[in-house]
């Protein structure tokens, strides 16, 4: 049974040196936790970016994150993912994991389509026979035809989309982590999708969905957390969520 | 006014022990972090796990591999070609600089140094290989060993074709075939289980120590020249020190030294199994201790 269950749960983000961490840090994944000096060691710097975050997922459950950029949101998706490990705290998962959080993993543009779905599974996890089973279905999913035995290279951005899309989403999980990083391809595609977006999420048992748009949690989810500097301000119902991450917005 | 002064007092009480709480629950938070695990070396969990996913490696390894010579059309026989012609000249330059027969100094140069490139790639590409998979580590739950896998199999793969080049030496210079050529698999499994632990070591240390790339790359430079591959150890013998610095306490003479007398049809010196086998013992202890203290660290060096 499909579990997720965060005790304490932080995350800090170590910077050794302002050329190289910092940057990356700063540009690379959306995050703004708290700056601090880690008291333990001689002033090195860290951010907060999750600061002890406790609750627990089953079974149905649909969570929504929201919150302002650099809230934790991606951070928070990448810890259930099992990227980043907490730096204290622990983290139980029970369920396959599927996780929409960035397209592209293990992409090669010199490749061919063909090939990226074959690498691509694999990272994933899946067996050859599982790959070979759904190739067909990922190459009718993108409708690339012929273009899927020439290099990826060759492909404009918004193929490329649509053939590291239907990599990503071609498992059947348990658990789905989804950020909202599917903002490209034609308007066609994008309902297309959502679509396939819907039915993996009508699958999986248990989904985390982090997005700004209110609009789109309520209509998926059945709880919602809201999220400031990296630590809970409100946990539970979306309503109850959504109102108070607006009155934070209000409030300034 | 005493009122006042009364709510001040506690406010600045509550404060007090606010702070004084917070300090304590964060050393709390503090000792759970450090505090001894007791779930398994992480170590093996990512080494069995990463095992398990040989085909995702073993892809990635021959992929690495094709793409090398992708649009190039005599491909792989760039590695032979560009070995024979090293090998071919070093040999020829030296062999008259020392007054050695051809027929001995080649097939030895050559073997010497085709297990060379073997360990000496291998380390300068373990380095930076999971700064380049930063991507992937970070998206999905991937065992770090997968790259390293990778790494050691794209180099046994280049190692075969440039055993071809040996092969054709030998072939010239007629090394005769010994029983003793039965030990090459295992000297190279010795090697490629020495390989594993600097490999995995040397990945993580290079994630967190960006200079130690530069560090390796420099030091492998020098280490060809004082490590007994295009000059035979035996010239050492006059200093004994020379001797026991340079080849018997030299690692990478008995990483080379377990592949290239089988290959020339001599056996290992007992010396180099027990290196060797000490060297994997201890390098996998220092490898579980240093993973067991920073593994949960390593995605946020990348």
């Amino acid at each position: 049974m499909a579990a997720i269950v965060l005790d304490r749960v932080c995350v800090d983000f170590p910077i050794y040196d302002s050329d190289r961490s910092l940057r990356k840090l700063l540009f690379g994944a959306s995050i703004g936790g708290v700056v601090r000096n880690d008291g333990t060691r001689r002033n090195r710097l860290t951010i907060r970016a999750l600061d002890n975050l406790s609750f627990e997922l089953h079974e149905g459950d649909r969570l929504g994150l929201i919150g302002q950029n650099g809230a934790g949101k991606s951070t928070l998706l990448r810890v259930i993912s099992g990227g980043y490990r907490p730096s204290s705290g622990t983290i139980n998962i029970s369920g396959e994991i599927a996780s929409l959080l960035s397209l592209g993993v293990g992409f090669d543009v010199e490749d061919t389509g063909l090939e990226n779905i074959y690498t691509g599974c694999l990272f994933y996890g899946m067996t050859p026979a599982q790959i070979r089973e759904k190739t067909a279905e990922i190459a009718a999913f993108t409708e690339l035809g012929e273009y899927l035995r020439m290099p990826v290279r060759t492909y404009s951005s918004g193929m490329q989309v649509r053939l590291s899309f239907a990599i990503a989403t071609a498992i059947d999980p348990d658990i789905l982590l989804l950020d909202e990083v599917l903002g490209a391809g034609d308007a066609q595609f994008m309902i297309k999708a959502q679509q396939r977006i819907d039915r993996l999420m009508s699958r999986a048992s248990l989904m985390v969905l982090a997005s700004h748009s209110n609009a789109v949690i309520r209509e998926l989810c059945n709880k919602a957390v809201f999220l400031r500097a990296g630590h809970i301000e409100e946990f539970g119902p979306v309503d109850n969520a959504i109102a108070a991450y607006e009155r934070s917005i209000v409030a300034g | 006014m005493v009122p006042e002064i009364a709510t001040g007092f506690i406010s600045m009480s509550l404060e007090v022990a606010h702070k004084v709480g917070r300090r304590f629950a964060l050393k709390k938070a503090s000792a759970r972090q450090t505090a001894p695990r007791s779930y398994e070396a992480p170590l093996w969990v990512d080494l069995r796990e990463g095992l398990r996913r040989w085909h995702l490696w073993f892809n990635l390894a021959w992929k690495d591999i094709r793409s090398r010579y992708r649009r190039t059309v005599i491909g792989p026989f760039w590695t032979v070609l560009s070995t024979a012609t090293l090998v071919a000249a070093l040999g020829f330059v030296n062999s008259t600089l020392w007054h050695v027969e051809i027929a001995i100094y080649l097939p030895f140069f050559c073997a010497g140094y085709i297990a060379w490139l073997l360990f000496i790639t291998i380390v300068n590409e373990s380095g930076p290989c999971l700064t380049a998979a930063e991507a992937s580590i970070k998206a999905i739950r991937i065992p770090y060993s997968v790259f390293i896998f990778r790494v050691l199999t794209r180099n046994l793969i280049v190692f075969g074709h440039n055993l071809v080049v040996f092969v054709v030496v030998a072939l010239i210079f007629a090394v005769r075939p010994t029983a003793s050529m039965f030990l090459l698999p295992f000297g190279l499994a010795l090697a490629m289980v020495n390989y594993l632990w600097i490999s995995l070591l040397l990945a993580a240390i290079c994630a967190r120590f960006r200079d130690v790339v530069q560090l390796v790359a420099n030091a492998s430079t020098v280490l060809f020249f004082v490590t007994p591959i295009f000059w035979q150890p035996a010239q050492l013998d006059p200093v004994p020190l020379a001797r026991f610095l340079l080849a018997d306490a030299n690692f990478a003479y008995h990483l080379v030294d377990v592949i290239r007398a089988p290959l020339l049809g001599t056996t290992p010196k007992l010396l180099s199994f027990l290196y060797l086998g000490a060297a994997g013992v201890f390098g996998f202890s220092v490898t579980a201790l240093f993973l067991r203290r920073f593994y949960d660290r390593i995605a946020y060096w990348l």
